[in-house]
């Protein structure tokens, strides 16, 4: 007789609350126990007096095994023969009262033997270990283009993309039962979560039910922190026999999960008397922390964007992933290309002001290809320069930079702006002094060298008999579960109550990638609309129920190559333009933003008004964390959608390419001086302004 | 320690250690719109009314609570002032996060309870502290100055705050 087993459908539930508003009765609550040492063994953790209901768990409790394994990186849940930063879990507190932790903790022994490491770049001991990855690629001979230059700049920039939010803290409520262990927390990887707690507890992934409740931004960022937490609470859990919540304090927060990555870009140029530039090199340090799980994915796509949409003819650019004894760095990995983009435009501004060229010419010279000598060659049949420029789409940021430059009077107030802080000094003292900047950048999506992208994406979508339809996808964004909802509403005819979103489907397994990772959300409402339009064409035809699937290839046809850089680098590219007016005050240093405008060309926009306030949003979160000493808030912020007929694009996070880089222009024309760390400081600005620039 | 007051317009004993924070003890006692935000008073998620002012609950010991009155989010949603901040949030587009619900409400309802007809620039003002940005300000303060209108409407156009 044949097996008429179903197959099991390991998909996370959807929970619309807050996991650390759940409680259980008999929970017990957990705080982890911390390396004192950044460096060395933990010998041994005890506590002198340690109450009844209250026990330590550590990596001997662990009947699977003690690890993470992101990609091709692996790290100890809890770490006991050997530490790599300070802070790292070495094990947990358990007991049913919070506070009675919170002083046991204080209390404990932990014996180490702590070992030296020097985190220094200049220190001559610090070894090629701490180099964990290298990249270089070039094209045609920058060297020789430096030896004949007119004009030779460098310049080195300093950035932390650094988004802090006051949302829930990350935490798990791991409810152990006779068979199985059920998790609540906010899982944007319910995947991999799933395959970390199996191979700790040493159970099958089917008895790992997630209830996944309302993400927190910083889910994010550190994309392993939820299954490093749910596997500690599940540890925890099956030890004790009972729940166990973990919820990590504000202070844990920022030191281990919001932490962001420094870059540290330095740019080399070689100009023409014109402002064409013929060679560029560039060479990007990123400091990791312990450990760097997406090091591959962050190293490919600075090297995409580094060059931005410039055609320089010759360039070179060189990537350092360094591995420290720091705790591991965030980072979205959405957005790990926003640093590259950020620090080219600065240089960009650099170059426009020593030159003496409008930004904007600058720019639009630059973004021109020009035919080398080598090309030729090239063309006659010799390919002595494989390495081409990624196609980014830039035709579309001519018409994305126009408009941001007409709506926001940029030439007129640039001459202006600058004619007055160039000659504050003669006769402007103690005034406030503005400026004005411009940047100009892409969001792709689907970055098609990512080791966490998706060969493809499926979509079923399924008209009942009463003609009410389901989307087998969920979302928590409200803004696209309207989108997704007002186009089946509007391809179906049927009101948008008949629509309801249920992630459960006959497509399998839960994906293998993060819930946020970018290029979802564009690929997912495109077959919603393709599933829909099937449907419309065969609703009278067919009897009801009808359940249609579509699938998008990623990869197919795709000729992305990520050694020569040929090819298109992403699925889809959103092109953005900003321009921001700031106003320095001299008395207190203090920042103020008057104007922002913003021209976005993301393909056609489905619903103008969530995209207008997502934007307007996602500019207000950047400039609130732009200055560490200041909550910058803009005046007035205006925001223009260039109309297409294309596929929809993400744009989630196209402003962390463009208002950082603008704001930093900006404050560098009212101060007349380079500005080349973000964030920025009150005191970063009284240092500008009060020292003598270095030529 | 035990502490009276009344929470939500009933009247209770707390039982709670004196340097407890009144977040804590009122998410303890199951009042769970009240959410752990920064926990340095700069948030807003933790905003409750204490006797019909906003504060922030991480910043007051439980111990120094005495017969006050303590509102939450989750008696005034019951209120006809919560249906006009809603309804004005409702028609300016406005998608609040969830987490920030009762520093956005109790600030918004602080302001059109004692101006009736308030400037924009004092908006602008007084929600300056709520960091977070799951709403840009510009959207924020002309839901607020809708809000106003709607409320002013509901009592018949009679002024009750200053103008």
């Amino acid at each position: 007789m044949a097996s008429t087993k179903k197959p099991v459908k390991k998909k996370a539930e959807y929970i619309h609350s807050y996991y650390t508003d759940l409680d259980v009765n008999d929970q017990l609550y957990a705080s982890i126990i911390r390396s004192p040492v950044s460096s060395g063994t933990i010998r041994s953790i005890v506590h002198p007096d340690l109450p009844e209901d209250y026990r330590i768990i550590t990596s001997k409790d662990i009947q699977g095994t003690n690890v993470i394994t992101v990609l091709d990186t692996s790290f100890p849940i809890f770490a006991f023969e050997k530490v790599s930063y300070i802070g790292e879990p070495i094990g947990l507190m358990c007991g049913p009262d919070i506070r009675k932790i919170g002083r046991l903790m204080h209390e404990l022994d932990i014996k180490y033997t702590e070992a030296q490491i020097s985190d220094n770049e200049n220190d001559p001991a610090m070894t090629g270990e701490q180099i964990i990855k290298h990249s270089v690629i070039q094209k045609g001979d920058p060297n020789t283009t430096f030896v004949r230059a007119a004009v030779k700049l460098e310049k080195t920039y300093t950035s932390k993309h650094y988004i802090k939010t006051y949302k829930e803290l990350l935490g798990c409520l791991a409810i152990p039962e006779k068979k199985s262990i059920t998790l609540f927390l906010p899982a944007t990887w319910a995947c991999h979560i799933r395959k970390t707690v199996s191979a700790a507890l040493a159970v099958e992934e089917d008895s790992i039910l997630i209830k996944s409740t309302i993400t927190s931004d910083s889910a994010n960022t550190n994309l392993w922190a939820s299954s490093m937490l749910a596997a500690q609470s599940s540890i925890a859990a099956q030890t004790t026999g009972k729940p166990v919540k973990l919820v990590l304090g504000r202070n844990e927060m920022e030191k281990f999960i919001d932490n962001p990555v420094t870059f540290t870009t330095r740019f080399q140029a070689a100009l023409e008397k014109s402002g064409r530039i013929t060679g560029l090199t560039a060479r990007v340090m990123v400091d990791t922390g312990a450990f760097a799980p997406f090091a591959d994915d962050i190293i490919n796509k600075i090297i995409v964007s580094a060059m931005g949409p410039y055609k320089v003819p010759n360039f070179q650019i060189e990537v350092f992933i360094r591995r420290t004894t720091k705790p591991p760095f965030s980072v979205d990995i959405n957005i790990s290309d926003a640093h590259s983009l950020f620090a080219l435009e600065l240089f960009i501004q650099e170059i426009s002001r020593r030159i003496h060229i409008m930004p904007h010419e600058l720019r639009l010279l630059n973004y021109e290809e020009v035919k080398q000598e080598n090309d030729k060659d090239n063309d006659a049949g010799e390919d002595k320069n494989p390495v081409q420029y990624p196609d980014l789409n830039n035709g579309k940021i001519l018409s994305t930079l126009e408009n941001v430059l007409s709506r926001s009077d940029f030439l007129r107030r640039y001459v202006s702006f600058s004619l007055t802080s160039e000659a504050k000094n003669s006769f402007i003292h103690h005034a406030p002094i503005r400026g004005i900047g411009l940047a100009a950048g892409f969001q792709g999506s689907g970055f098609l060298s990512s080791k966490l992208l998706q060969n493809s994406v499926s979509l079923e979508v399924t008209m009942k008999m009463d003609e009410s339809v389901i989307i087998h996808a969920l979302t928590h964004s409200k803004s696209i579960q309207h989108i997704w909802k007002t186009q089946a509403a509007s391809i179906l005819s049927i009101p948008e109550e008949s629509i309801h979103l249920d992630p459960e489907s006959t497509l399998g397994c839960e994906e293998e990638i993060p819930e946020t990772m970018s290029n979802k959300i564009s690929t997912l409402t495109t077959l919603v609309k393709k599933c829909c339009n099937a449907i419309q064409k065969m609703r009278f035809r067919q009897p009801l129920p009808i359940k249609i699937k579509r699938t998008i290839q990623l990869q197919k046809n795709s000729s992305w190559n990520m050694e020569t850089l040929t090819g298109k680098p992403y699925h889809s590219i959103a092109w953005a333009a900003a321009v921001i007016e700031v106003e320095v005050n001299t008395f207190t240093y203090e920042l103020s933003v008057l104007s922002v405008w913003v021209t976005i060309d993301a393909g056609e926009i489905l619903h103008p008004k969530d995209a207008e306030l997502s934007i307007k949003k996602s500019i207000e979160l950047i400039l609130a964390n732009s200055m560490t000493t200041q909550v910058l808030s803009a005046q007035s912020i205006s925001v223009t959608f260039i109309e297409s007929q294309e596929d929809s694009k993400e744009i989630g996070s196209c402003m962390n390419d463009v208002i950082p880089a603008a704001l930093l222009n900006a404050v560098s024309v009212a101060l007349h001086k380079p500005v080349t760390i973000f964030p920025l400081e009150t005191d970063t600005i009284y240092s500008i302004l009060t020292t003598k620039e270095e030529l | 320690m035990k502490i009276s007051c009344s929470i939500n317009n009933v009247e209770t004993l707390i039982e709670a250690e004196a340097e407890e924070r009144l977040l804590t003890t009122l998410r303890r006692l199951g009042y769970i719109s009240v959410k752990n935000g920064c926990m340095q008073g700069k948030c807003g998620s933790c905003t409750i009314l204490l006797d019909d002012l906003p504060v922030p609950s991480c910043l007051l010991y439980t111990g120094s609570i005495q017969n006050n009155a303590i509102v939450t989010l989750e008696y005034f949603a019951k209120t006809p002032d919560y249906e006009d901040i809603s309804k004005a949030f409702t028609q300016t587009g406005i998608k609040l996060c969830g987490f920030c619900n009762a520093g956005k409400y109790f600030s918004a309802y602080d302001i059109i309870k004692k101006n009736d007809r308030p400037l924009k620039e004092e908006i602008e003002h007084r929600v300056s502290h709520l960091l977070c940005k799951c709403v840009d300000n510009e959207s924020l303060v002309a839901a607020i100055l809708l809000a106003s209108k709607i409320r002013f409407k509901r009592l018949g156009g009679i002024a009750h705050g200053k103008r």
